[in-house]
């Protein structure tokens, strides 16, 4: 029965993480290992789960896996390159969309791992503050603060990438 | 003191975006924004990033990804009751070879070793009766 329910749950919710997961990691493999260790450990706890609960669990395992994963990633980055040189060795297939794909992961890679949470789960997966409250087991108060500054860094990432943009040579 | 670039309304923009706010409140600020230029502002600023983030196109999941998924949990979910169905195999195997090996050499036995002992026990008459010559 919770076979089945998980299969379910796999199949409407793993494109959701899997983008979550691409935006904060920037990184095709990084995100599949991350979704997989996510449904796993979901997995074991599903029994003790309430069923309301599935979405807003699925999103804070992914998160504190994802956290625990950039943290050891920037450790090792550190000893071999810059933080800002690792996008030379990420996906570098910049395709149109992948063009402003890439764009959109670099801002919110930017970002504090939990203010990328907070703007992913307002925007791309249309969470309620009621509901991403839940995902981070805090306030909706809590919620619109920390949302009004995530935006308020991404303005000025933002804007600083358009004037970059800008002001790079046009290669005909 | 408040700064001229600073409205006490700023705060609750997101909230009136997300439409979080109450029916009577969200009527305050929409009131208040057409008359505040820097909240006018903050609100173009606010559709901006919505606008940058919603650029972006949502990525299939990768080929078999889901598959693998499902493979790995039903192999963790599978293990306790594999082991158990593993090692009640390999005992069920080990007494059944057993007590085919104890019924076979029983009946081979049987034959045998009753021939044998009889051979023995004639051995040792025709020995104690002098037929064997030492």
């Amino acid at each position: 029965m919770n076979d089945n329910k998980f299969e379910v749950l796999l199949q409407n919710e793993s494109k959701k993480l899997y983008n979550y997961l691409l935006r904060i990691l920037r990184n095709k493999e990084d995100a599949e290992d991350i979704l997989q260790e996510t449904f796993i450990a979901f997995h074991k706890k599903m029994n003790s789960i309430k069923e309301s609960s599935y979405t807003s669990y699925l999103f804070r395992t992914a998160y504190h896996k994802a956290l625990s994963h950039i943290k050891k990633r920037d450790k090792k980055n550190k000893l071999v390159t810059n933080y800002n040189e690792m996008e030379h060795f990420e996906d570098t297939s910049t395709k149109n969309n992948e063009q402003q794909n890439k764009l959109v992961k670099e801002a919110i890679s930017q970002l504090k791992p939990k203010e990328a949470l907070l703007i992913d789960l307002q925007y791309y997966q249309k969470m309620s503050y009621k509901q991403i409250a839940e995902v981070l087991e805090t306030t909706q108060s809590a919620v619109d603060s920390k949302l009004v500054r995530a935006k308020k860094k991404l303005i000025i990432i933002i804007n600083e990438k358009k004037k970059m943009q800008e002001n790079k040579p046009n290669i005909v | 003191m408040k700064r001229s670039n600073e409205c006490s309304f700023e705060k609750k923009l997101n909230a009136y975006i997300a439409g979080e706010l109450s029916e009577m409140e969200h009527k305050k600020v929409r009131e208040h924004i057409s008359s505040c230029h820097l909240c006018q502002h903050e609100i173009r600023n606010l559709q901006q990033v919505e606008n940058f983030l919603f650029q972006y196109t949502e990525e299939e999941v990768p080929a078999g990804l889901n598959e693998k998924i499902l493979n790995s949990v039903s192999k963790s979910h599978a293990n306790p009751f594999m082991k158990k169905v593993v090692s009640f195999s390999i005992a069920a195997s080990v007494a059944i070879s057993f007590m085919t090996g104890v019924m076979l050499s029983k009946g081979l036995y049987s034959d045998t070793q009753d021939s044998d002992i009889s051979i023995g026990e004639d051995s040792l008459y025709s020995y104690f009766e002098g037929d064997y010559d030492v």
